[in-house]
């Protein structure tokens, strides 16, 4: 018997500064500061999927869609964080991401971009790599913006808290 | 390293005025990219080739990197390169390259014609072939001319952006898309974003995933946004900066061997330096498979 071989999908969503007339800084830290934001309440688990399975049946049609959607689920999103695990079939991997790609929006909310970081075959592995990623986008912060902490003392508990959830969260393989 | 060699430059002739507005938008676009991990970002003019050039080599180039967007490359540690898209549909009305290369790295050719295909596949002295892949390809494309075009160093790029405007758009995108991998027989093809707004740009990882659906190997699709890339970069630099494209004066400040970064020093310090390039099968296209004993 072989067991049900499955990827998990890590993706971000990034909400990147549209409005053409403001002049915004370009150091690496406030790039990383404007990109990243927490994302609105309209943005759930619930609607994140449905936009994922209305852009897969719109581009890769009914085949394509029905293919994906028989192990499709969203293991995990916070909105303070707009990171999120996505798992599906280990085959239908490429299709879910393209998928993820192809999107430009969720539900009512617009301008964003959703950024498959990271693929791979555990939750575990994966969770180690989020909560090593955002420490590690945290010290370039950190680094850069050490005289007026406060002002991003959100932003910082937030990447903290995503860590302490990933722990505390069971693995249910 | 990730290479973006198409970011549109927000003018379409040399009399078009750049507000500043548009060069915010491209200023967020490349900030963007940035953040999704682009290290070498080539910004495109795009200009009809029968137009009338300034004479002045000056003028000839209008994005002006190091004012414009000096700040950012100093802050972000990302490399700019400017980069020129002739559009060209009747070859009589044209003039030659030689003095439009000097202004520019990277020199790409977009035929909207047949005759402009032919042309460009085999006399033009360019880095690359691109086409307007939101709208039908000009004519159907042969395997013997494409492939000879890739054997003489001239790669073909993919413009992401169209497949996320709209849906005609990506119809379109797909199969042109198709029939470039065909008639290259899936050799020598680079990709670009093409993004108009901070919107349309996209990871690697997406990327991959698209253009892997779409019928490239996925070793390809990493190398044709990272190593491929970087060599159109390095050709193009070379053709103006190299006597014959293997000498280079100048020293670059040591990456070891990061070909692309060593070439950029080459004006400013007066000692020279050997660059080595190392060659695998793939770069040398059919070459190699001649010559070998």
């Amino acid at each position: 018997m072989v067991r049900l071989k499955s990827r998990y999908i890590l993706f971000e969503i990034i909400f990147p500064p549209t409005d053409t007339n403001v002049e915004e800084s370009v150091s690496k830290a406030d790039i990383l500061l404007s990109h990243h934001r927490a994302s609105p309440a309209d943005v759930s688990i619930k609607s994140i999927l449905q936009e994922i399975r209305r852009s897969l049946s719109l581009n890769l049609g009914d085949y394509g869609s029905a293919k994906c959607n028989s192990l499709l689920q969203l293991k995990y999103f916070s909105n303070k964080t707009s990171t999120g695990i996505i798992r599906c079939h280990r085959e239908d991997c490429d299709l879910v991401i393209m998928a993820l790609m192809l999107m430009s929006k969720i539900g009512d909310v617009d301008g964003l971009i959703v950024n498959p970081v990271k693929v791979s075959g555990t939750i575990k592995k994966i969770e180690q790599f989020a909560m090593r990623r955002n420490s590690k986008i945290l010290n370039i912060i950190k680094c850069s913006q050490s005289s007026h902490l406060s002002d991003n003392d959100f932003i910082i508990n937030d990447f903290k808290k995503i860590g302490r959830e990933n722990e505390n969260e069971n693995e249910d393989d | 390293m990730l290479v973006d060699l198409n970011v549109p430059w927000p003018q379409n002739s040399y009399a078009d005025k750049v507000t500043s507005q548009a060069v915010n938008n491209l200023i967020k676009t490349l900030s963007t990219l940035h953040m999704l991990g682009y290290t070498h970002i080539a910004i495109n003019f795009t200009v009809n080739h029968s137009e009338k050039f300034p004479n002045d080599v000056k003028l000839l180039n209008p994005i002006d990197i190091k004012r414009r967007f000096g700040e950012l490359m100093d802050r972000t540690g990302l490399k700019l390169y400017s980069r020129i898209t002739l559009i060209i549909d009747d070859p009589s009305k044209g003039q030659s390259l030689s003095k439009i290369s000097q202004a520019f790295d990277i020199v790409a050719a977009l035929p909207i014609s047949e005759k402009g295909l032919t042309l460009s596949t085999t006399n033009l002295d360019i880095d690359l072939l691109t086409f307007q892949y939101g709208s039908r390809l000009p004519t159907f494309l042969k395997h013997k001319s494409i492939c000879s075009c890739v054997n003489r160093g001239v790669k073909l790029e993919i413009v992401y952006g169209y497949a996320l405007r709209d849906v005609q758009a990506r119809r379109q995108f797909v199969s042109n898309v198709r029939s470039v991998i065909r008639s290259s027989r899936s050799r020598g093809i680079v990709i670009g974003s093409g993004a108009m707004s901070p919107l349309e740009c996209r990871n690697i990882l997406g990327v991959t995933s698209l253009i892997k659906n779409l019928g490239l190997p996925s070793d390809r699709c990493s190398k044709a946004m990272g190593d491929l890339a970087s060599l159109v970069l390095l050709n193009g630099r070379l053709r103006n900066k190299s006597h014959k494209q293997t000498i280079v004066t100048g020293g670059g400040s040591g990456d070891g061997d990061d070909v692309v970064n060593d070439v950029q020093g080459i004006d400013d310090v007066q000692t020279i330096k050997v660059v080595k390039r190392s060659m695998d099968a793939e770069q040398l296209g059919h070459a190699s498979k001649r010559h070998k004993p």
